[in-house]
């Protein structure tokens, strides 16, 4: 088993705030995805607030997170899979795919 | 574990209003915007730790009491940054030293009317109390309201943040609102009511769902006004049965492609006889007592339509008279309109004819295109068909709407119907 890290990426210009009655809607989602894939995942990660700082080697820093092209670094969970094939198949699930956000899969070196 | 799609409906939307309303009711409506992101990052916090492990037992004291260390938290991040004054130091205090499991009874208090009562304020217009009501008490997000109002989302922004602003400057809380001032604006508030229930009912392109949702809302605020509302029971009764009495009508009023359906060609038994059997126990409440408003007066017309199985035994002798109670009591254009209408259902196209023409110029600039309807409507069950094809092209020129022009053209071309 390998652990694989999901990194949720959300476009830089959010769509005005979800409604309460959306965000029952994401619960629900994340529910169910948590209930099918619980065994797999090993921490469920949580959501980044918009702010940040960025520190760039020479010391300078910068206000706001780094953003690459039109995505910026919204959440992360980490997962275990045998292999790519099955962490992408658990992330095609996530909800957050489902509302328009994107997911980039990395497997863990196992470092550590 | 519970399954986090087992919430109930709207669960999330209910327990926003109802947790604005609490903590307002503490911390004031000065901090409405920073109590509002509380709420709304108590459910973001919810999303991610119920989906992990489950719905609590007690979700709303889950809710509240995460909403609440949010907020105080903010609150005293605000304190370090800008002092505060003492009161708002004091209630930061008191907050953390309280055992928040006291004030998260599921009960749902009377705080969310309260907070409807603060923005009846004579000051605030009433686009802008709709849209206050609908955001801050109903838990509707601000595309939902701007779609289901028909208006866009900058606009429906626009008149909430005019509300709120509004409440700022008059600097009324929900502590201070005592019963001289809930008596002064009761009215007020039972007609913003009745305007909300009517923006969610008037048939139109928007969301079907959401706009029921908005009549739902309406509904659920005039109960909330006759269970805390101890005076003018009967009125807020009347008001009650007569949107249930209405809303029995909500699936048949228009058809699968979203067109009006007149209620003399609505299927019947569509109508929702449960909402229809429990306003008749609110028109009893609402006629013990010698009150008469016009909420009595319409709900016992809408009545009439309800009782009868079709159209032709619409009782009409009846409902003339209602319409002449209400021209007398409140009088206005619709009701001049109606009343002429039914008069030439009691006593035949003719004597309909000369009531529509005998309603003054100025009255009738603004009944149109209806009031061209009624007057084509008439001419056609004369049989005079010249002159009914005629007035139903001045009401097409006229319609502000495609929505109407539809409607005024399958009236041209189907032979039956009439205005109400």
């Amino acid at each position: 088993m390998a652990k694989f890290l999901l990194v949720y990426r959300d476009e830089v210009e959010p769509k005005s705030q979800p409604s309460p009655e959306e965000m029952q809607g994401f619960l629900a989602m994340w529910g169910e995805w948590f209930q099918k894939f619980g065994g797999k995942i090993v921490d469920g990660g949580d959501a980044l607030l918009p702010t940040g700082r960025v520190l760039k080697a020479g010391g300078e820093v910068s206000n706001g997170p780094y953003v690459e092209a039109k995505e910026m670094l919204g959440g992360y969970s980490v997962v275990q899979a045998e292999h790519y094939e099955e962490a992408v198949a658990i992330a095609k699930e996530c909800p957050i795919c489902k509302v328009g956000g994107m997911i980039e899969i990395r497997e863990f070196a196992g470092y550590n | 574990m519970n399954d986090p799609s087992q919430l109930v409906e709207h669960f999330f939307r209910h327990q926003y209003g109802r947790l604005v309303a609490m903590l307002t009711r503490s911390f004031g409506v000065r901090n409405l915007e920073i109590i509002e992101d509380s709420a709304q990052t108590a459910m973001s916090k919810a999303i991610i730790h119920w989906s992990k492990s489950g719905i609590p037992k007690e979700p709303n004291a889950w809710l509240f009491r995460t909403a609440s260390n949010v907020l105080v938290d903010q609150l005293r991040r605000q304190k370090w940054e800008t002092p505060l004054d003492a009161a708002l130091t004091d209630k930061i205090d008191l907050s953390s030293n309280q055992n928040p499991e006291q004030d998260c009874s599921d009960e749902v208090g009377d705080e969310p009317l309260r907070l409807l009562f603060l923005c009846c304020h004579s000051s605030i217009p009433v686009e802008s109390r709709l849209a206050f009501a609908l955001k801050t008490i109903g838990g509707f997000g601000t595309s939902e309201i701007a779609s289901a109002l028909l208006i866009s989302n900058a606009n429906a922004e626009k008149r909430i943040t005019r509300a709120k602003e509004k409440l700022r400057e008059l600097g009324e809380d929900i502590a201070l609102l005592d019963s001289q001032m809930m008596e002064d604006r009761i009215d007020a508030v039972r007609s913003t009511i009745y305007l909300l229930f009517n923006e969610g009912f008037a048939a139109s392109s928007g969301r079907e769902n959401l706009r029921r949702d908005v009549c739902d809302e309406a509904i659920r605020l005039a109960r909330m006004l006759i269970r805390f509302c101890k005076f003018e029971h009967a009125t807020s009764s009347a008001l009650l049965a007569l949107m249930l009495l209405h809303s029995s009508r909500f699936d048949s009023r228009v058809d699968t492609q979203g067109a009006i359906v007149l209620l003399e060609d609505q299927d019947r038994s569509k109508w929702n006889w449960h909402a229809i059997r429990e306003a008749m126990d609110c028109m009893m409440i609402a006629t013990q007592g010698s009150a008469l408003s016009r909420y009595h007066v319409e709900s016992a017309i809408a009545w009439e339509h309800c009782r009868v199985l079709s159209f032709e035994e619409t009782n009409w002798e009846k409902i003339v008279e209602y319409y002449r109670i209400l021209d007398r009591e409140f009088p206005g254009p619709m009701v001049s309109l109606n009343a002429a209408i039914s008069l030439g259902y009691r006593d035949g196209p003719e004597v309909g004819l000369s009531a529509l023409t005998a309603i003054n110029p100025v009255v009738r600039s603004k009944l149109r295109p209806w009031w061209d309807c009624a007057m084509a409507d008439a001419y056609r069950r004369m049989g005079k068909n010249a002159e009914a094809i005629a007035h139903w092209h001045d009401a097409r020129v006229l319609a502000s709407n495609s929505q109407q022009q539809e409607l005024i053209d399958r009236r041209m071309t189907s032979s039956k119907g009439s205005c109400l």
